[in-house]
């Protein structure tokens, strides 16, 4: 039996495109070729690695995972929040300076591409409104009240969504890093509550068959092998992760220190209309895992898991920021071929058992 | 970490405010779902049908009013039990229960329908009979989480298709019963089933009919268009209608006519087709003869000289009209069947239209003498002839129309002519009495003192001025007939006008001194000549100076000017005005005066002498002279004005020699024969020549007269014509054959004084023509000719 296995996102761009990045504007046009060599290169390496699902390796979304499709947007000032790393860097997002509020880029743009270009199926990472829900300031912005903004997002969202659905992304995942961060920072469980209410509404305006192609990436953030929130117990996000109507879930898991825990409250509360896609491998480790390391992870999810519920991914994205070359593209690619080749044996062995 | 907390602490009074809004979106979100819950309630409760939904244990979750009602079972109570309690069906003919629909889907996750014949019991043992059907109702995994039945009494349905089946029955009673012949098809229009009354009627079999083998009986010129026709309304659904010629059993065709229906069952798809055929063989031949019979009316009604309308008898609008009548009235065909007879009728004339519309409608003759107006507004006097007639099975009028404005103009023209007639007949009585009683007078004088020689010479002036006028009087009634029948003829010859005006006017010098007018004639300076007959030219000027001189009261003033003028056309005209004082001319009568037996104001002016001849007599022989006469007056009062105008020819003819002055000779003594039945004529005229110094002899016909010829052996004989036993020019033919006969000079003195007569005479051999009274200067000139 063939264990699905999936990348989350993300990988790095190439040197000549992270030096350009650095003095051009992300939207400049003269970044278009190597734009375009990219997500060539990417896609190229990608299915070379052999993985049945790609991504573009997310080389366009600019500047980040967070703020790609509201980069640019003339509403907006940069001194969002910010979202301190384990490292001691910090990311900053984008604040809402007034309304009304839409996207400047969708995320299906890059599937177009990517579409184009690829031999096999490919799937598309977006932004979740609750991520996004953080750009409208305390203070109500004059003339455009919160819950307009909430039905803008909401609206924004969906649209992209439905974009990707309908263009045949094979998945389409929502990145919910700021789960686990919310937990962090109200370890009451309000705001991951808040969070999993708006982003259910969102969800509400997909069927149920759209729902099994929806999944929701959570991880403790990954930003120059550093992460935000690695020190919160999974126990304290899964059960309201679990709570997210969709139909898959991408959970990071290869670097959590006590694996066979996680997989415990997993097994506590998935459902039968659950997929869960394990980490089994992960980018802010410069080592790359071997086939075997990861066969063994798998076969110990297989353990509380069942089979036809279980997947694998990476833990996280390779370069969630555009400017993280922490991580070789060479490295990403080698861990992502070591994902697919130990999903496969442990597909072999759990499937001759 | 302090200035973390910040941001920490900010960030959570960002979510936490989001989360209001979040939580408000929801609120909206659950009651979109609570007003679509509502909605599918109410849509479900509004159904016809009747639904029950479980869950999977298939307890009852939700009923519809419907399915309360059928089941007896008030939702509130049957929530939560079990289906089958509710739900109780039995099979109608075993009467043993059966399994429910949503028992299958709950189990099978499928879609169940019901087998017939299923019983509903209600909660109180009422029996109903339905359809129904079952479904699983699915969760978002599509997991089978309950099922929802369907159903619905088919109670009602079920009377209507016992309905439905005894009319059928009833359909087919009839079609047994009809004498027509009736048959149908299946649903794609072929015959399927067998058909008494066609195998009757064409003799087919039935194996011959069926299929399309009913075609081979209908007639071959009409087989193709009758396939299409039913091919068409089969491919239609639709009625097909269409007349053909079907063979009868014995060889002959027959008109027929066809009609075929689709026929609906319950579902509204066609069950199957029904055709009528009726025999119109009799009905066709009559409609083909009353067509022929229309079309020959419309050709005559078309063709037809007569104006004709064809009017609609309620509105009298017309509803055709023929070539004639859009000719005569001036509107297009089109225009005609816009109006009505009444916009053309004037209501002025004729007797009223519906009083003239009724007795025609009794089949009275119906003609209605009344006038009608053109298009453009002209009148003319109409006679329409109305008949009520059946023309393409509607009661039309028929209406001819003769137009008899021209005659009714003429009748009009003759009338007034007749009535002139008489009235100049009258006159011309008067006219004549008047000199003859002074004549009558002078016979008397004479007699009484024949030796006064003053008295004696007094009334012969009296009797010649009577005399006088009374030959005027005959010569314009014989130039009037002349002028009638064209036989006037002009002696035109180069004269100078002056002479001829002075010597009219000396010879009206009786009649002015008469009358006691100033006459004053005014002649051009240089003499003006024309090429005319002088007799004509005279006799022209005579009768206007005479029509002066008869309508100016005693005393009055007359003028005579004589000039020349341009002219119309720029050529010199000699003018004669003769101006007077008198009665004048009404306006209205000018136009008129020029007419012959015309005179103006009759009533007023009877005391005027004169037959009313003379003007029109004047301005034809002015007009045969090429120039005109004119008439003016400034009305009753005011005196006349009448403009003599004549050509003075460019070329004209050189003057003839002067006529050398005849020598004055002794009066020569004759034998003069003077012969008429009229004794007093013959007497008084040889009295006049014995007076004048000749010798004279009498003769009363004309076997005296040649008898006396052949004694007397005369000089001269005047000779009259009309005489009884032998006539003048028989008695004159055998005088110029008597010895010496041809020398004679033989005159003819007659009342005829024609041209034809003339002629006669000269044929006849006479030298000379006189007509009665004799001219005696003439004679005289006659005898001097010799």
């Amino acid at each position: 039996m063939a264990i699905p296995t999936e990348p989350i996102g993300s990988i790095p761009r190439p040197p000549a495109l992270v030096e350009a990045l650095a003095v051009l504007d992300g939207s400049d046009p003269a970044l278009e070729p190597l734009y375009d060599e990219a997500v060539r290169d990417t896609i190229e390496q990608f299915e070379a690695t052999g993985s049945p699902v790609i991504t573009d390796g997310e080389q366009r979304k600019y500047h980040n995972f967070w703020t790609y499709s509201v980069q640019g947007l003339p509403n907006t000032a940069p001194d969002g929040f910010k979202i301190p790393f384990a490292a001691g860097h910090v990311r900053r997002m984008l604040r809402l300076t007034g309304g009304p509020f839409c996207y400047q880029h969708r995320a299906d743009t890059y599937l177009d591409q990517a579409q184009r270009l690829a031999q096999v199926p490919v799937k598309q990472a977006v932004i979740s409104p609750s991520a996004l829900s953080l750009m409208y300031p305390p203070e109500e912005l004059p003339g455009y009240p919160r819950e307009q903004f909430i039905d803008d997002l909401l609206r924004e969202h969906e649209t992209e969504v439905r974009a990707c659905l309908q263009k045949g992304a094979h998945k389409v995942q929502i990145d919910f890093t700021e789960g686990r961060l919310a937990v962090k920072i109200d370890p009451s469980g309000q705001l991951l509550n808040s969070f999993v209410d708006l982003n259910n509404l969102a969800l509400s305006r997909f069927s149920a068959e759209d729902r099994k192609r929806i999944g929701v990436h959570t991880c403790p953030g990954g930003d120059r092998d550093s992460t935000h929130s690695a020190d919160i117990d999974y126990a304290e996000l899964l059960p309201s992760l679990f709570a997210l109507n969709v139909g898959n879930f991408y959970i990071a898991l290869a670097g959590e220190t006590d694996r066979t825990r996680v997989l415990e409250i997993i097994r506590d509360h998935i459902g039968p209309e659950h997929r869960v896609f394990v980490g089994v491998v992960s980018p802010i480790d410069p080592r790359v895992e071997t086939p075997e390391e990861v066969r063994d992870r798998v076969i110990e999810a297989a353990r509380y898991i069942p089979l036809d519920q279980l997947g694998t991914c990476d833990d996280c994205g390779f370069s969630p920021f555009c400017d993280d070359i922490s991580t070789s593209r060479d490295t990403a690619f080698a861990k992502i071929r070591a994902r697919v080749q130990g999903t496969a044996l442990a597909a072999e062995l759990l499937g001759g058992r | 970490m302090a200035s973390d907390d910040q941001e920490d602490q900010q960030l959570r009074a960002v979510t936490l405010q989001n989360a209001q809004s979040v939580l408000l979106a929801r609120r909206r979100v659950e009651e979109d779902l609570r007003k679509q819950s509502e909605w599918l309630r109410i849509t479900l409760a509004s159904i016809g049908d009747a639904v029950i939904s479980t869950d999977i244990e298939g307890r009852v979750t939700f009923m519809n009013k419907v399915a309360e009602d059928l089941t007896g079972w008030p939702m509130p109570e049957a929530l939560g039990r079990a289906l089958p309690e509710v739900f109780h069906i039995i099979n109608e003919q075993t009467r043993r229960r059966v399994q429910d629909p949503a028992q299958h889907a709950l189990k099978d996750g499928s879609i169940v329908g019901l087998a017939n014949h299923t019983i509903l019991m209600s909660r109180d043992g009422t029996e109903r009979p339905i359809d129904d059907s079952a479904a699983p109702i699915r969760d978002v995994g599509g997991a089978v989480s309950g099922a929802v039945l369907v159903f619905r009494d088919v109670m009602e349905q079920r009377r209507v298709e016992l309905e439905h089946r005894q009319a059928e029955a009833r359909y087919r009673s009839l079609v047994d019963a009809t004498a027509q012949i009736v048959w149908t098809t299946d649903p794609h229009g072929q015959v399927v089933e067998d058909c008494p009354s066609w195998r009757a009627f064409t003799g087919q079999t039935y194996e011959q009919w069926k299929g399309w083998g009913w075609t081979n009986a209908v007639h071959p010129d009409d087989r193709e268009h009758t396939a299409q026709v039913w091919g068409r309304s089969v491919a239609s659904k639709s009625i097909c209608q269409l007349v053909y010629r079907l063979r009868r059993h014995d060889g002959e065709y027959r008109w027929s006519v066809v009609r075929v229906v689709p026929v609906m069952d319950v579902q509204g798809d066609i069950r199957e087709w029904v055709g009528m055929i009726t025999d119109i063989t009799e009905r066709k031949q009559a409609g083909d003869a009353l067509e022929e019979s229309e079309a020959k009316f419309k050709l005559l009604f078309e063709c037809s000289p007569l104006p004709k309308w064809a009017l609609e008898v309620k509105t009298l609008r017309f509803v055709d009209v023929n070539e004639a009548a859009i000719q005569l009235y001036g509107y297009t065909r089109e225009e005609f069947l816009q109006l009505t007879v009444l916009d053309v009728r004037t209501a002025e004339v004729g007797e009223a239209l519906t009083a003239l519309l009724d007795r025609s409608a009794r089949h009275l003759p119906g003609v209605d003498a009344c006038q009608h107006r053109k298009k453009g507004g002209e009148l003319i006097d109409v006679e329409v002839h109305l008949s009520e007639i059946t023309l393409s099975q509607e009661r039309v009028w028929l209406a001819s129309i003769i137009d008899v404005t021209a005659r009714k103009m003429t009748e009009a023209a003759l009338e007034d002519t007749a009535r002139r007639r008489n009235e100049f007949l009258a006159m011309l009585a008067h006219e004549l009495r008047n000199p003859l009683a002074p004549i009558r007078n002078a016979g008397h004088v004479l007699r009484l003192a024949p030796d006064n020689r003053e008295v004696v010479q007094s009334t012969a002036e009296m009797v010649e001025r009577q005399i006088g006028h009374l030959v005027r009087l005959v010569d314009d009634l014989l130039d009037v007939t002349r002028i009638d029948r064209g036989k006037i003829e002009l002696r035109q010859e180069r004269i100078e006008l002056a002479p001829v005006v002075t010597h009219v006017v000396a010879a009206a010098q009786a009649l002015i001194q008469c009358m006691e007018h100033d006459v004053t004639v005014t002649l051009p300076p240089q003499p003006v000549y024309l090429y005319a007959d002088p007799i004509r030219l005279a006799q022209i000027i005579g009768n206007l100076l005479n029509n002066a001189c008869k309508f100016t009261d005693k005393g009055g003033t007359i003028s005579v000017t004589v000039g020349v003028e341009g002219g119309d056309s720029c050529r010199p005209e000699a003018v004669v005005r003769i101006r007077d004082n008198g009665v004048g001319i009404p306006a209205d009568q000018l136009r008129r005066i020029f007419e012959m037996f015309t005179q103006v104001d009759t009533s007023l002016e009877r005391s005027r002498d004169g037959l009313g001849i003379g003007l029109a007599l004047a301005k034809n022989l002015v007009e045969m002279h090429g120039g005109t006469l004119e008439a003016h007056s400034e009305g009753v009062g005011l005196g006349s004005e009448f403009v003599l105008r004549l050509p003075i020819p460019v070329d004209a003819p050189m003057p003839l020699p002067p006529v050398p002055s005849s020598t004055v000779s002794p009066p020569i003594s004759r034998t003069i024969l003077v012969v008429d039945d009229n004794r007093d004529s013959a007497m008084s005229l040889a009295t006049l020549l014995s007076v004048k110094g000749h010798q004279t002899h009498t003769a009363f016909n004309g076997n005296q007269a040649v008898e006396a010829v052949g004694t007397l052996n005369p000089d001269v004989v005047l000779l009259d014509i009309g005489m009884p036993t032998m006539n003048g020019y028989e008695a004159c033919r055998r005088i110029r054959e008597a010895p010496g006969g041809k020398n004679m000079l033989l005159i003819a003195v007659t009342g005829w004084g024609q041209e034809d007569d003339r002629d006669k005479s000269s044929e006849a051999g006479f030298d000379f023509h006189l007509v009665k009274p004799v001219d005696l200067d003439a004679l005289i000139r006659m005898l001097d000719s010799r």
